[in-house]
């Protein structure tokens, strides 16, 4: 490594960058520098008490202020929730408060949930370490599906704190008797990273969490929660839906931070080949690949002597973002060798260590990544980091772009945005990242289907009685109690006590990640795939016989799709193919039911509510993923059609509108227009502002886009006027539908930005706007013009 | 449909068929009985057809449910099991309905030991239809057929004669507990239990042991059965071996469970005890086969010789009987406590005539294949381990 960092020549600034980079073509879109921040300390000694004030300074020194606050709520008996940066000491939170509680009642024990398995491991090792410096003799023991069958009871009879896992809470509640004496004594109960748990996962955590704290109150306890989370927009109505407690939440961080700079980097489009009617893989084709841009700036800083980290966002991309860093070593102005290295899950645990190891101690430039790196593996910090495309929240952007930044001196990340909608946004609007959290973390928990198997377990736990109303949802537990006493698992009335019937262990029926138990299990029989069972949904969807599909980074192929017997089942092999399967399907969306509508007047009405979505997947082709040429003839997928009865946010507009666009969009005097024309401009815009909608939903609520689907009509058989629908895309709803329907102006507006500022020439659109990589029709139909006017037409009605 | 003006109204009347079936829709929480319009109107009179048991196999075993005036049995298997079982209802005077599972694998050639479906069509192809004929065919020939051995053979043909003359067959050196056993059988309220209300205890032998019985009729005073059964179990018999078929699926949890839960201060003397399910042992285990339709206590104690007094009754029966004593306790509602002790007293002794029989076993048939397990274990056989 060359020693010439930190000169005026060293690219770690964004002037600098811009001034030194080879060929550079005006890819710098945006910088923001962020200045240094001085922490914010409070003397413990004002928080805690004696002993425990003293022990503390000594071994760590002051409190943030945010962890001082905390601490102050906690004492005031409130619940707290946590959302101040990543490493800003969040842990210390709860396990003061733990500490506290133990000085008061020696007696009282603490349950501390992690989402991952293996951040139980250090965090079990830490939380040891921590109690013993401040003297305190406290057993802190992981209890999961890896403990020992024999160490079982000694922990659950003797450990004063479990870390654990919710899946593992769900199976516990099973045979609660036998944590009697934990539960009994439990006085905290933390959750850690809690803004991941949302969607269909979020569901089963917060009924989870209401059958333990009723089991808890059974034993007598009522335990304070901590929620320690990354900056979401909605950060105490989360909380409260997640655990049914009301929250303070802490969110004025007191920790230090060093002065940095982000980044927006966009890498050259080659326009020159792009004709007007261009395709989706056109576009695709087009981009300059942002993994060679990645690779091109860290040899740049490598051979600066700037180490980095890239952000890929697959193995193979990682694997491609060293060899393309070193190919860019040798053509670069600044000759010498380059030391990079690729990370992922898919390298063996030695090869990863060794990497961990040289990178950490200076042997390497540079690594790229996965975002295995993300979760909290100590590599040490670098000078700069690289994102190859928007992690899909900020929270994940921040957490990648807070990895560069060496003590005091200065740190750079660049961000590189990728053909991609979302990515492209946020290059036009940079501050949409540099601003305060605004995704809202969703718990959809009018999901029934979640709901009911809860229900099912929390009468297995104890018998269901009046006073259970307050835990599941009042009412609604005499429907789901009536239900599965007409289905034979239940028995007796709520007025006495209503008794589990069922097959044995209904926790085990519960899958953590998935609304329905027709879930089908993944199996690779000649190799290895650790995937969670695919509800019955995306499987039929993604996963049907010959599909291709990525899964961490690797890609594999179905083989074979079991529904016929009592665990289905898909399974599947791993390939190396340089196509992706195109699925063609037909929607139909009928009997709806509207639950609230919003009369927008002049024949405009928006409206959420519930329906039947009938999609059939007829027959999947093959495609080469550069050309876009299709490699296979269309094979028919021998699946019957698919029935959803789920949530969905629908807009009617009046038909005369049609008139209207037609004009604005083309200029044209509509009469003129031939049936296809009017069907490819009209039809066109309805369809971009439903792909555009729900391709830009992700920048309001943290989802996956694949949580939803849509249909778009110029005549729809139920409302009959032109209507688009979107919808969550799995049984009983995921809860996202309801929040377009409340932010529906704000997700119109974004999705008229983008769509109107993009560059793409043409009227088909690009992937930046409204072309669709899922789209059922191939993108077909597609219109910019119309799509700007419908949803104009739409925004100036909402007012 | 037929109906015959000739029943005799003071027993129950079945009728089985395949016409109603459940559709749970937790999306809209509501349970529909699929058919029952259809069914319903082929019944020339209501009020008759509301005196019969109406048996559906479409439906789960366990289930009954009254729909619109008309009782609905479940007869058939709960989805979820593997393979296709065969189902056998008896129906009682008394309008109880027993239902019963039986795997392929427990029937013909595949209960042998060793025997699966290949070697089943290798022997039949031999001309080896039943296990008569192999039990008394001599061993060579049974040896020269085709992908058998003499060691298969003879372990084939050991087993045969085990199941035509009701013997228990080790299979295993392996010892049993030493120290004279206790034998215990217990009732519950259900399948996730909240009290253990009778403990049924043989002390001494299936012939002339003595059955005590440790009975709780107050479904308010949980505790109660337990540690009177506890003080008895640490007075006098503390340090024997306490025996229950499939207690490590059903007996031993539960009653820890409730120990723990209601009576904590036995819990140290109750995890000391040296527990044995020969169930387990036999079946799980690998190192016995038991004689029998199949491996449920009552089939191998009958097999092997033990008349009990009284007639089958399932631990499910005897649950939702206790379940409506507990809901509503009035004289109608009130158990017939005897018959309970009585039913209690027939399993554990039918107990000790498995364990006796296992003791004093002496045929040793050396076995690479797990042993048979016909599935077709009791309702508690159920219960997946914890
Ligand atoms: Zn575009
Ligand atoms: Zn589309």
């Amino acid at each position: 490594m060359s020693s010439d960092s930190n000169t005026s020549d060293s690219p770690i600034t964004a002037q600098a960058l811009e001034r030194t980079v080879p060929r550079y073509e005006g890819q710098l879109k945006h910088a923001e520098i962020i200045s240094a921040e001085d922490g914010k300390y409070v003397d413990s000694r004002t928080v805690l008490r004696g002993d425990l004030a003293v022990r503390f300074s000594e071994a760590i020194g002051d409190l943030f202020t945010h962890q001082a606050r905390a601490l102050d709520q906690l004492a005031a008996g409130n619940n707290v929730c946590v959302t101040t940066a990543t490493a800003s000491g969040k842990t210390y939170v709860y396990a003061l408060q733990i500490a506290r509680n133990y000085l008061s009642d020696p007696g009282s024990t603490a349950l501390l949930l992690y989402p991952t398995k293996a951040l139980s491991r250090d965090q079990e090792q830490a939380l040891t370490e921590f109690f013993a410096v401040l003297g305190l003799d406290l057993a802190v023991a992981v209890y999961d599906g890896d403990t020992p069958q024999d160490r079982r009871r000694h922990i659950r009879e003797t450990a004063d704190v479990i870390i654990t896992n919710f899946s593992g809470v769900n199976a516990y509640l099973g045979h609660h008797t036998r944590w009697s004496s934990f539960f009994s004594s439990c006085a905290t109960i933390a959750i850690d990273e809690s803004h991941t748990y949302t969607g269909v996962h979020g569901m089963h955590v917060a009924w989870t969490i209401r059958r333990l704290r009723r089991i808890l109150a059974h034993y007598g306890s009522d335990p304070q929660l901590v929620c320690t989370s990354a900056t979401i927009g909605n950060p105490t109505e989360h909380a409260e839906r997640l655990t049914g407690k009301p929250f303070t939440v802490v969110d004025e961080d007191g920790s230090p931070r060093g002065k940095r700079e982000i980044v927006f980097w966009k890498p050259p489009l080659d326009e020159a080949v792009l004709e007007a009617d261009a395709t989706f893989e056109d576009f695709r084709n087009a981009q300059t690949n942002p993994v060679r841009e990645a690779g091109s700036l860290l040899a740049h800083f490598g051979l600066h002597g700037l180490q980095s980290l890239v952000f890929t966002r697959s193995r193979k991309n990682a694997e491609l973002g060293a060899k393309y860093a070193t190919d860019a070593a040798g053509t670069h102005p600044r000759s010498g060798q380059l030391r990079a290295k690729p990370y992922h899950a898919g390298l063996g645990k030695e090869t990863r260590r060794n990497t961990e190891y040289q990178f950490k101690n200076g042997q390497l430039d540079g690594l790229t990544s996965t975002n295995a790196l993300e979760l909290g593996i100590d590599i040490g910090s670098m000078d700069t980091t690289v994102l190859t495309g928007y992690p899909g929240t900020r929270q994940s952007f921040w957490q990648q772009v807070g990895r560069s930044g060496r003590g005091d001196s200065d740190a750079l990340s660049v961000f590189i945005a990728r053909a991609d909608a979302i990515d492209q946004y946020i290059l036009d609007h940079p501050e949409y990242v540099l601003k305060d959290g605004v995704e809202e973390a969703v718990i959809g928990l009018e999901n029934n289907p979640v709901y009911a198997q809860h229900v099912l377990c929390a009468a297995h736990e104890q018998p269901l009685e009046d006073a259970d109303r307050e835990w599941f949802d009042g009412e609604r537990l005499d429907r789901a109690v009536g239900m599965w006493s007409d289905a034979g698992k239940l028995t007796g009335d709520l007025s006495r006590s209503v008794r589990y019937m069922g097959s044995p262990r209904p926790q085990s029926e519960i899958s953590m990640y998935a609304t329905s138990n027709t879930q089908f299990d993944v199996r690779c029989p000649d190799g290895e795939i650790d995937m969670e069972p695919v509800d019955r949904e995306r499987a039929y969807r993604d996963h049907h016989e010959g599909a291709l599909f990525l899964h961490s980074g690797a890609q594999y192929e179905v083989i074979e799709f079991e529904e016929d017997r009592p665990n289905p089942y898909i399974a599947v092999r791993e390939v190396q193919t340089n196509e992706y399967t195109e699925t063609s399907s037909e929607k139909t969306i009928r009997d709806l039911e509207s639950e609230a509508t919003r009369d927008l007047g002049d024949g405009y009405q928006l409206s959420w509510g519930t329906g039947i979505i009938e999609i059939h997947y007829t027959h999947h082709q093959r495609k080469d993923i550069r050309t876009g040429e299709t490699t296979t003839s269309l094979q028919p997928t021998g699946l019957p059609p698919l029935e959803l009865n789920t949530h969905l946010v629908w807009i009617e507009l009046p038909p005369s509108i049609e008139t209207t666009i037609l004009e604005e969009a083309t200029n044209m005097d509509p009469a003129s227009l031939s049936d296809g024309e009017r069907m490819e401009v009209f039809g066109g815009g309805l369809h971009g502002a439903e792909h555009g909608m729900i391709k830009l939903t992700p920048l309001e609520l943290r989802m996956d886009k694949s949580d939803l689907g849509g249909l778009s009509t110029p005549r729809h058989a139920v409302t009959d006027v032109p209507t688009w629908f979107i919808h969550d895309a799995v049984e009983g709803g995921l809860g996202f539908s309801k929040r377009i329907y409340d932010q529906f102006g704000t997700i119109a507006e974004r999705t008229r930005e983008r769509v109107a500022s993009c560059e793409c020439t043409g009227t088909n659109g690009c992937p930046a706007c409204i072309m669709d990589s899922q789209c059922r029709n191939q993108n077909q139909y597609l219109h910019t013009e119309a799509t700007v006017h419908v949803l104009e037409t739409v925004l100036e009605q909402l007012g | 449909m037929y109906e015959s003006n000739t029943l005799d109204p003071s027993t129950p009347t079945y009728v089985l068929s395949n016409l109603l079936e459940l559709n749970v829709d937790t999306t809209t929480l509501s349970t529909t009985l699929l058919g029952y319009d259809a069914y319903s109107s082929q019944f020339a009179h209501d009020d008759v057809a509301r005196t019969y048991c109406h048996i559906s196999s479409q439906l789960p075993t366990g289930y009954r449910r009254e729909w619109g005036g008309l009782e609905i049995i479940g007869g058939g298997v709960e989805a979820g099991y593997a393979g296709s079982p065969l189902v056998t209802l008896s129906c009682r005077t008394d309008g109880q309905v027993l239902t019963e599972r039986l795997q392929p694998t427990s029937l013909g050639l595949q209960a042998l030991t060793g025997v699966g479906r290949t070697r089943a069509r290798q022997l039949r192809d031999a001309g080896f239809t039943s296990r008569e004929r192999i039990a008394t065919t001599d061993i060579a020939t049974l040896a020269a057929v085709r992908g058998f051995g003499r060691l298969t053979a003879e372990r084939v043909q050991q087993s045969a004669q085990a199941i035509a003359n009701n013997e228990v067959v080790r299979t295993t050196e392996k010892p049993l507990p030493s120290g004279k056993p206790v034998y215990i059988d217990i009732e519950t309220d259900g399948l996730s239990p909240t009290i253990t209300w009778l403990i049924g205890v043989l002390d001494g032998s299936s012939a002339d042991g003595e059955y005590l019985s440790f009975l709780q009729t107050d479904p308010d005073e949980p505790a109660g059965a337990l540690e009177e059964f506890m003080h008895w179990y640490t007075t006098t018999a503390s340090h024997r071996p306490l025996v229950a078929y499939n207690g490590w699926q059903f007996d031993f949890d539960v009653i820890q469970d409730h120990i723990i839960e209601y009576c904590p201060q036995y819990e140290t003397d109750w995890t000391s005890i040296y527990r044995f399910d020969p169930y387990q042992w036999a079946v799980k285990d690998g190192n016995a086969i038991l004689p029998g339709r199949t491996n449920k206590l009552e089939d191998v104690a009958t097999a092997l010789g033990y008349e009990p007094m009284a007639e089958e009754i399932t631990g499910e029966m005897v649950a939702r009987i206790y379940q409506q004593w507990m809901t509503n306790q009035s004289s109608a509602t009130e158990p017939e406590w005897n018959t309970f002790e009585i039913y209690c007293e027939d399993d554990v002794r039918g107990l000790a005539t498995v364990y006796e029989a296992l003791k004093a076993s002496s045929r040793i048939v050396s076995t690479d294949a797990p042993s048979r397990d016909t599935g077709a274990s009791t309702t508690q056989g159920q219960l997946s381990d914890w």
